[in-house]
């Protein structure tokens, strides 16, 4: 499977990322060489075979609709923040 | 013997004798880390004073005649990828390296219900992704047996220390491998519990169907005591099994005559060290005077689990890694002009390349036109495996194989990241056919490295698991300790 620098920079646009000019080879040819080796799946015949999403058994956990108490007060909540005003997130424009 | 040496249930036995207390072996190990650590740098960071006080309350306990926990004073190292409340907690990663959480792991929560006492974070490979602890934003770890080679990963700090008696205990978190691999290569016990046993409400995710945090310890029936302390039905975790759970620790010192324990051709195809292999052969012998029964096994899909895994890691990693977006908590970027490059340019400045490549890697196999290709196929390929080894379970009750194919190797000796993943061609089975494994440690090389040997069980039979490896260890009498040098050149 052959990977272009121009594929590497749409998935990293993609995956808001930037790569550096003077990464962009590398990251080429690690991809590129990854890509070919998982391509080894194809040998595999997986005609009619099911999808394995969840290893478990069990699905659809579900709870009750339950108001519980919060146990976090605001402060705690907001004090990793990066940039923080009252009680908001501070963020770039988002609407122009 | 200093303290520190002691292994959990010889340490529980002086702390109830009153022999010692939990100052003195909390502060014996803050000793070893001060003397050891500056050469092995397993940790990110160490939480003196908070582990004096705890240790202090705890004999306070004692001394007051009230009810202490299972662990009641042992000092414990946690991954750094795992919450542990008002204690930084970074992935060992850019993106969190002012991260404090204001909430405990469930894991820290029952091991702080039972009485240890936290004593440092564990450096790792960043978010969980890397098999040498190379991948660190902050540090690589040195292997205590040899400072010039790495103790393997992810949880490559989790392991050393626990070789290097900075603890008692310590967890790790194992996606493909990461905690059995660096205790292969250090020379402790890890586990890697089946998926849903241990919750992982406070783990930061890497990959969501493949992720456990697992005990690494001294010896095997310490492991079995932390997983019945850290296992359990969480709430909070929709993944974790609903279900009752066994007392680890019931029917280990069993013998083990009868047992059928299978022997992977495949995984023997490979190429190993020839150390690693005479260590494996050895311990099929041993197995065999013990009355067990070594059976060929044959899993022809097996291989093909690294290129599965890979897809499928990746592809949740991408998922996963999204939420850091330099909002909420964690690193954010100086310069930006507007909210994509406030993101672009924190998460660039944020990951190492590692993570980007995965995260990229991860995006690409589930973009549309290469959907069906990749992940798709992951995801059937992974239901063969899971297959192959299930229909041999009906018969056996272990596998039998080695953890890697090489002992550690030397700090940047894998060249590309495609050479540092097919390391992990003997571990990542497991996680994606839903089983549970551990590594114990079989020998030392000619080199004199640790060996380790795995030992395989279907899913929800870690007491098989176990029983086979406490007889194992037994037999094997693996006690040898590294001599920590100063610095590598030493």
């Amino acid at each position: 499977m052959k990977v272009t620098v121009d594929d590497v920079k749409k998935m990293a646009a993609l995956s808001m990322l930037n790569i550096d000019e003077s990464k962009l080879e590398e990251f080429r040819k690690n991809l590129e060489a990854i890509l070919e080796h998982v391509m080894k799946l194809n040998e595999l015949d997986t005609e009619g075979i099911e999808p394995t999403t969840y290893i478990l058994d069990q699905k659809n956990i579900f709870r009750e609709d339950i108001p519980e108490e919060n146990k976090f007060d605001k402060e705690s909540l907001l004090k990793n923040a990066p940039k923080r005003e009252g009680d908001s997130f501070i963020v770039p424009r988002v609407i122009e | 013997m200093d303290l520190y040496g002691l292994k959990l249930f010889e340490a529980l036995e002086k702390l109830d004798n009153k022999e010692i207390s939990a100052e003195e072996l909390t502060s014996s190990c803050l000793k070893r880390i001060r003397e050891v650590d500056p050469s092995v740098r397993a940790l990110v960071s160490v939480c003196t004073e908070m582990a004096l006080e705890r240790a202090r309350m705890i004999d306070d306990k004692r001394a007051k005649g009230e009810p202490l926990g299972r662990l009641r004073g042992i000092p414990g190292i946690i991954k750094d990828c795992i919450s542990t409340k008002d204690v930084l907690s970074t992935a060992s990663s850019k993106m969190l390296y002012n991260y404090v959480p204001v909430f405990d792991a469930h894991v820290v929560e029952n091991l702080e219900r039972d009485d240890y006492v936290l004593i440092a974070k564990a450096n790792m490979d960043e978010f969980a992704m890397g098999s040498s602890t190379e991948n660190s934003a902050f540090h690589p770890t040195n292997n205590p047996w040899n400072l010039n080679t790495v103790p393997g990963g992810s949880s490559g700090g989790s392991a050393a220390c626990v070789a290097a008696d900075e603890a008692i205990f310590a967890l790790g978190s194992d996606t493909g491998g990461s905690i059995r691999q660096p205790a292969a290569f250090c020379g402790v016990v890890g586990v890697k519990p089946t998926y849903g046993t241990v919750s992982r409400y406070g783990l930061m995710s890497f990959a969501s169907s493949l992720d456990q945090i697992g005990p690494i310890t001294k010896d095997v029936r310490d492991a079995a005591l932390l997983m019945n302390i850290i296992s359990g039905t969480d709430e909070r975790d929709s993944t974790s099994a609903r279900m009752d759970y066994p007392d680890y620790l019931d029917g280990i010192e069993n013998d083990i005559k009868g047992k059928k324990i299978g022997i992977p051709k495949e995984y023997l195809a490979q190429e190993m060290d020839n150390d690693i292999r005479s260590s494996y052969d050895k311990c099929i012998s041993l197995l065999e005077s013990a009355g067990a029964q070594l059976v060929e096994i044959s899993l022809p899909t097996f291989d093909y689990a690294l290129s599965a895994y890979y897809i499928i890691s990746s592809a949740e990693v991408a998922s996963n890694l999204a939420r850091y977006d330099g909002i909420r908590y964690g690193f954010r970027a100086r310069k930006y002009e507007d909210l994509s490059q406030m993101y672009k340019n924190t998460r660039s400045e944020g990951f190492g390349d590692e993570v980007k490549r995965r995260v990229i890697l991860g995006n690409y196999v589930l973009s549309s036109g290469y959907y069906d290709a990749y992940y798709l196929k992951a995801l059937k390929v992974r239901t063969l495996i899971k297959n192959d080894f299930k229909k041999h379970f009906d018969s056996i009750d272990a596998i039998i194989s080695p953890v890697t194919p090489t002992t550690a190797f030397e700090h940047g000796s894998k060249a590309t990241p495609l050479d540092m993943y097919v390391s992990d061609l003997f571990t990542v089975p497991v996680n994606i056919a839903g089983l549970t494994a551990m590594s114990i440690p079989a020998g030392i090389s000619g080199k004199g490295m640790p060996i380790g040997v795995q030992i395989i069980a279907d899913a929800f039979k870690e007491n098989k698991m176990f029983n086979i490896a406490y007889n194992l260890e037994g037999m094997l009498g693996f006690n040898q300790k590294p001599a920590i040098k100063e610095s590598p050149n030493d």
